[in-house]
């Protein structure tokens, strides 16, 4: 994210006073090798299908975006006013880098790309996503998935 | 397990740096997932890149469409109204090559399409003015929610047909935005649609007995960033 000198003062104070959820200790686990990981992506950018239901404020629920996804089928509902698009309008790879996972794919940098990735609503307190969230990490090991990055914007 | 974090020093909403530079976000992409090999943590590091674009390089950024100047009618909101359906007229050729190069656009929230723009722009500008227009016919939500989808397909036809004309490279998001609020007419008409839904709840709190009445907060298309609205310019 951005520096927070770079921001309004009162811009800045607010994500410094952002409540940050205590979920406690949690044990170290090795990831594998990058050339046998399968890698998904977790987005909080409120993307999805265009034919997909639109993201409603305080939601805590999430969107399937599958790893074949044509970049012309994916928008943005994203509940806040205050969240940049543009970036994402001119390339979505800058919020979601699929095609780029795909690339590091074909040059057998990673060992291959999720069959599905996921996108949540980034304003939402996420402690609400306490329910949705163990779905998701059940849905990823049914893929297959070894590697997650977390992108949020 | 804890995770391996990478922080990186870009704007918000451009956590991979550059758009459209896939060496960039390759580089950026590649640290992040370096941070897999750690043994132990939890890790959080800085990416030591700088994005290219900065606030210094945006500086030179314009956008060559002139805007309108208003139109001597009977009225203040009129004149703008025509103002805007000029300047939007004026963008879309722009649109139309934007989305024919990259094949999609971000615009379609409201359930229009682009050639809606238009009347988006019309409806907004009504609405702006005080009037209660009929709503568009194909929208996906009703009012007032209907307002925010067509305030964001707005944002993002502006956006997308301004990034596709020559001339420069596409500026950061906080020019972008600038130049969306502070120097077009559809800017003056998100002010002016913030300002009359702001005082409608305000009439509504008071009726209300100073407490916020049932229902969400007014829809508002200005971000916190630009809640200020520049002094007018000369026509």
């Amino acid at each position: 994210m951005v520096r927070l000198k770079d921001l309004p003062k009162e811009y800045a104070e607010g994500l410094l006073n952002l409540p940050i959820p205590d979920y406690g200790p949690a044990p170290w686990t090795d990831a594998p090798d990058l050339k046998d990981a399968r890698v998904a992506i977790i987005s909080t950018a409120g993307i999805h299908r265009a034919s997909d239901e639109k993201f409603a404020g305080g939601a805590a629920d999430y969107r399937l975006i599958p790893g074949d996804l044509d970049f012309a089928e994916l928008t943005m509902s994203h509940v806040s006013v205050n969240f940049d698009r543009s970036g994402f309008q001119q390339d979505p790879n800058l919020v979601f880098p699929l095609e780029r996972l795909r690339e590091l794919e074909a040059s057998g940098e990673i060992g291959s790309v999720a069959r599905w990735h996921y996108s949540f609503m980034g304003a939402t307190d996420p402690s609400r996503m306490d329910e949705t969230a163990p779905r998701v990490a059940k849905l990823l090991k049914e893929d297959g998935v070894n590697a997650v990055i977390l992108i949020p914007v | 397990m804890p995770s391996r974090s990478l922080w990186v020093p870009f704007e918000l909403g451009r956590p991979l740096g550059v758009p459209d530079d896939a060496d960039f976000q390759i580089g950026v992409l590649k640290s992040l997932l370096g941070l897999f090999n750690r043994k132990s943590g939890p890790v959080i590091e800085d990416y030591p890149i700088e994005s290219p674009v900065t606030a210094e390089t945006d500086a030179a950024w314009s956008c060559t469409i002139p805007l309108p100047p208003l139109p001597d009618t009977t009225t203040p909101a009129e004149a703008l109204k025509q103002a805007l359906l000029q300047e939007v007229g004026s963008l879309a050729p722009w649109h139309a090559e934007s989305m024919r190069r990259m094949g999609r656009t971000s615009f379609g929230l409201s359930g229009l399409t682009p050639e809606s723009m238009p009347e988006v722009a019309a409806f907004l500008a009504d609405v702006a003015s005080g009037e209660n227009p009929e709503p568009l016919s194909g929208l996906s939500e009703p009012l007032p929610i209907a307002i925010r989808y067509m305030a964001d397909d707005a944002k993002a036809y502006y956006m997308e047909a301004a990034n596709e004309q020559p001339g420069s490279d596409s500026p950061g998001g906080t020019r972008m935005w600038t130049w969306i609020y502070h120097e077009t007419r559809m800017g003056q008409v998100f002010y002016d649609l913030r300002d009359r839904l702001a005082s409608e709840y305000a009439d509504r709190m008071a009726a209300n007995g100073g407490e916020r009445p049932p229902g969400p907060p007014p829809i508002n298309p200005i971000s916190a960033r630009f809640a200020v609205r520049p002094e007018p310019t000369a026509p």
